[in-house]
């Protein structure tokens, strides 16, 4: 599959963990990797997370946490939640789309 | 705690980071998150190279190409640690009350602390990453390289720059220069410090 794309499917769900509780890297990682994104590397989001922060699609604060160095916590903006819904949309018309097509084939 | 090896790989993606040209602020809060990341996986049972890749100098790359340019204040701030080295050396030789300042070997001592600077931050840059050896060759060679230029500097500048025009300053001119002089030098050595502390 075409890495632009998987990098756009990546993003949108990285915006729905987000979406369910104000959360940090190492959490938001395992929540994608439990649920099958496979990652060469782990640290993979976190030039995504500071695109997004850039962008104003999510924002953060810092806590201090338990293991020792203050923890980042991303939660979305408002602008955040319409591209999420933007995502959901488009994602649901492709899948049904691809679903569709596969189906036809028969695999 | 990070192992000996997670915390030497770690070190030189913080040095490689912080030594481009980004804002120090922004930087310094993305590195904490991958401290914290790198540890938590530690104590997962993980690999630096599950967590960074095969290639941090690529990754790094990765992060520098997302943080924002340094602030005009964060630059000014860069360029301010050259002060107390260029002031410093006017006081080499003793201050006995009065201070001269001659023009063109004060401008060439500028532009060759500025250039030797340069030249040491883009030879760091390049040997992050690197191998221990390789890396403390490196390190030796601009120390050599640094040194031999700052002594034919000093005993060149003489013979080839014309002494004059020059500023000299005489008494309480000489103190207060002086005494501000090392004001500076000692808050820009010591002022990060109080920082931290604040």
């Amino acid at each position: 599959m075409s890495s632009q794309l998987v990098r756009g499917v990546l993003e949108g769900c990285l915006l729905a963990v987000i979406a369910e509780e104000e959360t940090y890297g190492y959490e938001i990682m395992e929540k994608l990797a439990v649920n099958g994104f496979v990652f060469a590397k782990e640290g993979s989001i976190y030039p995504l997370l500071l695109r997004l922060e850039k962008e104003q699609i999510i924002t953060s604060t810092q806590r201090p946490s338990a293991s020792g160095p203050n923890r980042k916590y991303y939660r979305l903006t408002p602008e955040g939640e319409q591209q999420l819904e933007l995502f959901r949309s488009k994602w649901q018309e492709l899948s049904f789309a691809v679903n569709r097509i596969l189906g036809k084939d028969g695999v | 705690m990070l192992n000996a090896r997670n915390e030497t790989l770690l070190n030189e993606m913080k040095f490689y980071v912080r030594s481009s040209s980004v804002s120090d602020k922004k930087a310094s809060e993305i590195l904490m998150e991958l401290e914290d990341h790198l540890l938590t996986a530690q104590q997962d049972g993980k690999s630096f190279e599950q967590v960074f890749g095969q290639n941090p100098k690529s990754y790094c790359d990765e992060i520098i190409r997302e943080l924002p340019k340094p602030t005009k204040r964060e630059q000014l701030g860069t360029y301010a640690l050259l002060i107390p080295l260029l002031l410093l050396w006017r006081f080499i030789g003793g201050f006995s009350g009065e201070l001269v300042i001659p023009l063109y070997e004060t401008i060439a001592y500028m532009i060759l602390s500025s250039a030797l600077a340069c030249g040491l931050l883009v030879a760091l840059r390049k040997g992050a990453f690197m191998p221990k050896r390789q890396s403390v060759w490196i390190t030796y060679v601009i120390s050599l390289v640094t040194l031999a230029a700052y002594v034919g500097f000093f005993v060149f500048a003489n013979r080839f720059l014309p002494v004059e025009p020059r500023l000299v300053l005489h008494g309480s001119y000489a103190y207060v220069t002086a005494a501000i002089s090392l004001f500076i030098i000692l808050f820009s050595l010591f002022g990060p410090l109080l920082k931290k502390k604040r």
